[in-house]
């Protein structure tokens, strides 16, 4: 796990004269978080399936509403992205420039 | 069931055809036109987009706005994150309540119906160039030239 190449998502962001930062954001910590959370919702989503519907009609059609979102499916798909990011090292997604302030968003 | 069904089947659950993909082939092998180059053809397209990402190449929609005085604006979006992000919204369009959907389907837009990632390859695949071209002019910032590309 540690000796992968670390992919950097680079945000940074600076005020002309005053102040800049940039916040380095690891993807692969990133791919790992949603492997994790994958899990965790599959064992949530199994836990709510063995919860029976109650009787009260307006908390009924919640559940049903909770029940049928699919959370891994939605974590699956969000780190599909990342994924895809993890692929276009040295793009520079965002560079957007307003007066004083610069914000870039590079993939490095 | 014959064996180039049997492939292109195999193929569409691996992912390596779309559905579409795999319903055109279909329905080539149905009417007997199906040649050994046409296999060819959609293996070398699937070759290309696991090398490339795409059979097109690594495509960028590209978001650009300049203007005279200090606002300047760069996005580039590969397409490959573009399909991707595609799924999410497709997704996220299963959230809509039933009852809100059937409202929007009474003024005629049918969210099931709407085929995100189908328009995106579509725009993939025939788009090239200048989607916007627009120039403005807004009294802070003097012109601005606001440009939308697929390249």
């Amino acid at each position: 796990m540690w000796n992968k190449s670390a992919m950097l998502l680079m945000v940074q962001v600076k005020v002309k004269g005053h102040w800049g930062f940039i916040f380095p954001v690891p993807l692969w910590v990133v791919d790992q978080f949603f492997d994790s959370l994958t899990d965790l919702a599959w064992v949530g989503e199994t836990g709510l399936k063995l919860i029976p519907l109650p009787q009260e009609e307006n908390a009924r059609k919640h559940l049903r509403f909770v029940k049928a979102i699919s959370p891994s499916g939605l974590i699956a798909v969000s780190h599909s992205v990342i994924k895809e990011l993890r692929g276009h090292k040295g793009l520079d997604v965002v560079d957007v420039e307003t007066g004083e302030v610069r914000v870039k968003v590079q993939l490095r | 069931m014959s064996n180039e069904k049997m492939k292109i089947l195999e193929m569409i659950q691996e992912g390596k055809l779309t559905a579409a993909e795999g319903l055109d082939l279909l329905k080539a092998v149905e009417e007997g036109d199906l040649k050994e180059e046409a296999f060819q053809k959609a293996e070398n397209g699937i070759a290309k987009r696991e090398i490339g990402g795409s059979p097109y190449g690594d495509r960028f929609l590209r978001v650009r706005v300049v203007g005279e005085k200090t606002l300047k604006v760069n996005v580039n979006v590969p397409f490959s994150l573009i399909r991707s992000a595609s799924k999410l919204i497709v997704y996220a369009m299963s959230f809509v309540p039933a009852e809100k959907r059937m409202e929007l389907e009474q003024k005629g837009l049918d969210l099931q119906a709407l085929d995100v990632e189908g328009l995106i390859r579509l725009v993939e695949e025939s788009v090239d160039g200048k989607i916007v071209d627009v120039e403005v002019a807004d009294p802070a910032e003097g012109r601005i030239k606001v440009e939308v590309c697929v390249e």
